[in-house]
């Protein structure tokens, strides 16, 4: 039940991300908040 | 009749008896010395004010701060010289309080007196020093404009700076402009700007997909980081000379030239040849130069040398890989965008499906939209580029067009005209399975590029060189 509920969840979270898509900040708005950093595998690092 | 000319004193002197103050009482309010103040008023011929002076004046009356700097510009400059103690300190004050129309009128004035650069370049450096940079940058572009000797250092160090202003465009266009700008002028900067003048250059030609140019600058910064290490280790053993003050740890530029380097290996298909350069950085403990920074620079290399090792796997079309890298990517949350581009990727060249990854990383993604610097939005776009082929390629064509319409809204953003077209031509390819809703939506961002079109044509962005 627990794991149907998270895959319901991850296919829901996969859509918003596919139909909200980004908002795209202001250029010049600064860095990225969050727990993300900015490597592709290390570039921008 | 003749038209009383207004100065800084005929002003001070109308407030003086407004005010009812003399000069001992005025002298007094404002902290001033009497003498001081009698000889700035009556003088002959009156002595100069520094600014201080006038910002003491200026607050004894209440007036706001700058009340009087438009007339202040007189005090800067006599028939024959510039005065260089009052006009520095006035222009790094207007600048910081954004008396912008005074820092017009002395500019043009200095620039009618020999030798006015020295004193622009001090006060941009001085604002730059404190954190100033946007309100420097006017001085460094006229500098630049109007240096003669473009191989002096000064030159060198103002294009530098231009150029690090610039670090958040996301523009591709204008990053361009900016690296043909700077890029002849890197190897005449101080070896601390040099090195890292070439780290940004490579990480512009990355997000400009210019992977040539990015694997020249990554050979370029690894022999000059080597060349500076073997320099630092001989003056540690002489114990002579001053350590080099550099912005990042020594080993952070050293490790970033083989990274860079094997990244545009990598993009080149050379795959053999970035997995020796992946090697270069996946261990750097040797490095004698460490402190702590430069320790958790290591160990942070050590990871992406391991994630990168997965990237090149994923690329040559090893699918056994992907557990292992779904599972190092759950480990490491900020290396989850990087590590999907990849994946979906290679998923779209040698037609493996990745639903699960997908599904595994879905949350995760909807957080992509906080990124707001240039390299992770372009990582974002490319992302949703891969994710529209791949899912076109699986008859899911609802998602796959709305997809594409997200991604053409971030190639617009980015204005990379190779990504809009291949936009353009995913959606044509597949116009046929869009819903009118979506056709309607395709419409109006083209005719908005158009608009943007149009701008471009009158006049609005046609000062370009490219």
């Amino acid at each position: 039940m627990k794991k149907t509920l998270l895959t319901a969840f991850s296919v829901l979270a996969l859509f918003s991300f596919i139909l909200i898509g980004p908002r795209v900040p202001a250029e010049n708005s600064g860095s990225a908040g969050g727990s993300f950093t900015t490597m592709e595998h290390g570039i921008g690092y | 009749m003749e038209a009383k000319l207004t100065t800084i004193r005929s002003e001070i002197e109308k407030h003086l008896s407004r005010s009812g103050h003399n000069l001992a009482s005025f002298a007094k309010v404002s902290g001033l010395n009497r003498g001081s103040l009698s000889a700035i008023l009556h003088g002959n011929p009156p002595k100069p004010m520094s600014l201080g002076q006038l910002d003491a004046v200026t607050r004894a009356f209440g007036f706001p701060e700058g009340w009087l700097y438009p007339l202040y510009v007189d005090e800067c400059f006599s028939e024959e010289r510039i005065s260089r103690r009052r006009i520095e300190p006035f222009l790094i004050r207007c600048a910081e309080i954004g008396k912008q129309h005074c820092i017009e009128d002395a500019l043009n004035r200095i620039m009618e007196y020999p030798k006015p650069l020295g004193i622009l370049y001090s006060v941009a450096e001085k604002l730059f020093a404190n954190g100033k940079i946007q309100e420097s940058l006017v001085f460094y572009k006229i500098i630049v404009d109007n240096e003669m000797d473009s191989y002096s250092e000064r030159m060198a160090i103002c294009q530098y700076r231009i150029f690090k202003s610039l670090e958040s465009l996301v523009d591709k266009e204008e990053q361009l402009r900016a690296v043909i700008t700077f890029e002849p002028y890197r190897g005449r900067l101080p070896e601390n700007m040099q090195l890292d003048g070439l780290l940004k250059l490579a990480n512009v030609c990355f997000t400009l997909q210019k992977w040539k140019d990015m694997g020249k600058y990554a050979d370029e910064l690894r022999a000059l980081a080597n060349a500076i290490y073997r320099q630092e280790l001989r003056r540690k053993s002489n114990r002579r000379g001053e350590e080099l003050d550099l912005f990042r740890p020594l080993v952070l530029y050293y490790a970033q030239g083989y990274l860079l380097k094997a990244t545009a290996l990598t993009k080149l298909e050379r795959y053999e040849e970035a997995k020796k350069y992946t090697a270069g950085y996946a261990d750097l403990n040797w490095f004698e130069i460490l402190d702590e920074e430069g320790r958790e620079v290591v160990k942070d290399f050590s990871l992406f040398a391991v994630a990168n090792g997965f990237t090149l796997e994923m690329l040559i079309g090893n699918k056994a890989a992907l557990p292992a890298y779904s599972a190092f990517l759950a480990n490491n949350p900020g290396e989850i965008l990087p590590g999907l581009v990849v994946i979906v990727e290679s998923a779209n060249r040698y037609g493996f499906s990745v639903d699960k990854v997908l599904a595994q990383f879905s949350r995760e993604m909807v957080r992509f939209e906080q990124f707001m610097d240039p390299i992770n939005i372009d990582r974002l776009y490319r992302l949703r580029y891969q994710i529209s082929m791949y899912l076109l390629d699986r008859g899911q064509y609802n998602q796959g067009v709305e997809t594409i319409l997200q991604s053409l809204q971030l190639a617009i953003r980015l204005n990379g005209a190779a990504s809009i077209i291949d936009c353009v031509t995913l959606f044509e390819t597949y116009r046929h399975f869009a819903t009118e809703q979506q056709q309607k939506k395709y419409g109006e961002t083209l005719k908005e590029l158009r608009k943007n079109e149009e701008n471009t044509v009158n006049g609005i962005q046609r000062s370009g060189i490219i």
